[in-house]
């Protein structure tokens, strides 16, 4: 406020002053003209002589007066006339100063782009002095752009006469290129001539990398959606697969977490266990199904297969050994199958899955199986104790002739022999169904082998053969199944005899070896052929020689006996030549583990004393 | 001295005529039954020494007629035998268990071992040296 008020007392006052003094000057004349028509009526009067000399005097100093009061006043008037032009000209000069010192490059031109005026601005942003640039055109920094653009400018701004306003490419005079943002505006006059054009243009350079590291950043942004939808594309189609294959899988499937909260179960389970949909899922398993053995007890939640596998620090894998049996939703129960293994991530268990299958079908497959065996032996058997009883009641009781006595005792012998292969058949139904059991006891086995020797020593004169058992220690007590070592035993025994020609030695040693026991069964037999080697122990499997030396034989012994060894948890191997005699090893715990089972194999019968 | 009375439930009747033939010429009073049943009733009106026992039979397995005649007072005191063809253990173990005085395996034994078998143990029941010796 206090601004305009001084510039306007600027300019007043010294108006007011000259016209003051002007008003002097008049008021003097007027006062003048009095005072001397005053004088001179004095004169008239009076001393006019001396009167006159003193209007000479006031006279001159009034002239004196006169003169510089309109001296002073043409002072003031010039002061006024300035003050009055400088206050007319300081817009004019604020909008030149503004133009002057704008930041912005602005030049104006003449109609056909010569340079007629250059701001500071424009000089720095070109980095030409006004004086490089006067007489040029702006293609000094310009003409980067395409012919097209510039074509288009000035048709916009000549020929359209309107404003053009774009972004140009620039080039510095030191070859920085920059871009800005160019307003082209037409100067026309009040008699519509075009005198030329005026243009700023602003630097937007810094802009344009701000918009170009925003644009990069905006892509590179979108980049990352795009792969992160891609990616979850990808893993909602890989989980899907997931799904697909585990819910594909034809056994039931049940997950549970660290919990064993249920948090996956596939269509076949759920059908098992005839719940709904999802219904398992959230439950603890243990409170979603219960689990029972073969006598209907509950199996308790800590011998669960779950439990056992989620246990911490083991990577307990349990499969479902004896019966086994999930309770369905209606309580009915279902015989199964397990495998339950623990899902093991970053080296932690972080869960359990359970595949299992109803074998109920197999179980009464197994069911019909043994019991088929059963009968059948069974069947086979009763007719042929027949034969064997009555052969040996007729050889009792009627006095015949020893012809007719060969031939029953013929009779009597075949009947043994299918008897003994019976008797073999079932064995092996039992070995192969699991069903039998290893009961250990406490047995000399040198007491042992020396009282099956004995029983069978008949068979060694029969064949002269001698038999040796000297290498052993005075005693050997192991705890062992006693019928499944005199069945190994005896299996190997009556090979080495039935396979060793007369004059032959059968020796048999017994060791101890750290904690198992050795036993050494070696003949002066035919030994096996290098090609029946490897099949020696296969069911039915009998060498050529040995089909040559014993035309009745079975091809089952050595089949029931390492399967006997299997049962003892040791091993048997051989080492022998065709022609060259044959060494049977076996080796077993001098403590062997006991096994559940309902059978024990069917004792052989070669020993009289049995 | 009476014979001794021995029941046979057998139901091949080639078996029992066998066991039948051997066990009268050993000198025993035989008496047979083909099925379970028949067997039971022989036995409790009979009262035998003996019972020589098939488990598989018609009308009534053996372990039935075992359980019934261990289960009556009047009967109870009956040795039985077991005569089976399937010489599995848990067979022998509940026969056994059930009171049966023995087992015999048919097939595993020519029968003349049966008869032995039989005779010994009459001999070790009249004559109680003759266990306590093999003990």
């Amino acid at each position: 406020m206090v601004d305009p008020i001084r510039k306007i007392l600027s300019i007043i006052l010294p108006i007011i002053i000259t016209g003051a003094l002007l008003i002097v000057v008049v008021m003097h004349f007027y006062v003048s003209y009095v005072f001397r028509i005053a004088i001179n009526i004095n004169a008239l009067s009076s001393n006019s002589a001396k009167m006159q000399d003193i209007g000479w005097f006031v006279g001159i100093i009034d002239l004196f007066v006169v003169f510089l009061t309109v001296s002073v006043s043409l002072v003031f008037f010039f002061i006024t006339m300035r003050r009055l032009k400088e206050f007319f000209a300081a817009d004019i000069e604020k909008y030149l100063l503004a133009i002057e010192s704008s930041s912005n490059h602005i030049i104006i031109t003449d109609s056909n782009g010569l340079i007629l005026y250059a701001n500071k601005g424009a000089e720095k942003m070109t980095g030409y002095t006004f004086q490089e640039m006067v007489g040029n055109t702006p293609r000094l920094w310009g003409a980067l752009m395409s012919g097209e653009f510039y074509k288009n400018l000035w048709q916009t701004i000549k020929y359209d006469r309107n404003v053009f306003c774009g972004e140009v490419k620039n080039r510095r005079k030191n070859q920085e290129e920059y871009f800005t943002l160019a307003h082209i505006s037409p100067m026309i006059d009040k008699y519509n001539n075009l005198i030329g054009f005026v243009a700023t243009e602003e630097d937007i350079t810094d802009h344009k990398q701000v918009e170009k590291e925003l644009d990069d950043a905006r892509v590179a942004t979108r980049n990352i959606l795009e792969d992160l939808q891609m990616e979850r594309e990808n893993l909602s189609q890989a989980k899907s697969r997931d799904d697909a294959i585990l819910s594909s899988i034809g056994d039931g499937l049940i997950a549970v977490d660290r919990d064993g909260t249920i948090i996956m179960m596939n269509g076949v389970a759920e059908n098992m266990f005839g719940c709904g949909s999802g219904e398992f899922l959230g439950k603890k398993f243990y409170e979603a199904f219960g689990s029972e053995d073969e006598r209907g007890d509950l199996v308790p939640r800590e011998k669960r297969e779950f439990s056992v596998t989620l246990t911490v620090g083991k990577k307990n894998v349990v499969t479902s050994a004896d019966a086994y049996y999930y309770i369905r939703k209606d309580g009915t129960r279902f015989p199964v199958a397990f495998t339950a293994s623990p899902i093991i991530f970053n080296d932690q268990i972080i869960g359990a899955i359970n595949i299992f299958r109803d074998i109920a079908t197999e179980k009464e497959l197994d069911r019909l199986k043994s019991e088929f065996v059963s009968l059948a032996s069974h069947q086979l058997r009763t007719p042929l104790t027949g034969i064997s009883w009555t052969v040996d009641l007729f050889l009792r009781k009627e006095k015949l002739p020893e012809k007719q006595r060969k031939y029953l005792k013929d009779i009597r012998l075949s009947a043994d022999r299918l008897n003994i292969l019976v008797e073999l058949l079932l064995s092996i139904s039992r070995i192969e169904s699991g069903r039998v059991g290893v009961v250990p006891e406490s047995v000399d086995l040198v007491e042992f082998i020396k009282n099956d020797l004995r029983g069978c020593s008949m068979l060694f004169e029969k064949k002269k053969l001698t038999s040796v058992f000297t290498n052993h220690p005075e005693k050997l007590i192991a705890i062992i199944d006693k019928s499944l070592f005199d069945y190994i035993f005896q299996n190997i025994l009556s090979n080495a005899i039935n396979y060793t020609p007369k004059g032959g030695m059968v020796e048999i040693v017994l060791k101890i070896k750290e904690d198992s026991a050795l036993l050494v069964i070696s003949d002066t037999g035919i030994g096996i052929p290098k090609e029946a080697q490897t099949r020696i122990f296969e069911k039915f499997f009998r060498a050529s020689n040995a089909v040559m030396a014993k035309p009745d034989g079975t091809g089952l012994g050595l089949y029931i006996a390492r399967e006997a060894v299997k049962l003892l948890g040791g091993k048997i191997w051989y080492e022998s030549n065709e022609g060259g005699g044959a060494v049977f090893y076996v080796e077993f715990p001098l403590a062997v583990k006991s096994l559940q089972g309902k059978v024990g194999l069917i004792p052989l019968k070669m020993f009289a004393h049995k | 001295m009476n014979k001794i009375k021995i029941i046979i439930v057998e139901d091949d009747e080639i078996l029992a005529r066998v066991l039948y033939a051997e066990l009268t010429d050993a000198g025993f009073k035989v008496l047979q039954a083909f099925d379970g049943e028949a067997g039971l009733a022989l036995a409790r009106s009979e009262h035998p020494d003996l019972v020589l026992l098939d488990l598989i039979l018609p009308k009534k397995y053996g372990f039935e007629v075992l359980e019934e005649l261990k289960k009556s007072p009047d009967t109870k005191d009956i040795p039985v035998i077991i005569l089976t063809l399937l010489g599995e253990d848990e067979d022998i173990k509940r026969g056994l268990e059930l009171g049966a005085n023995d087992y015999i395996v048919k097939s595993s034994h020519a029968v003349a071992e049966i008869i032995e078998k039989i005779k010994n143990f009459f001999a070790k029941k009249f004559n109680p040296q003759i266990e306590q010796e093999e003990k």
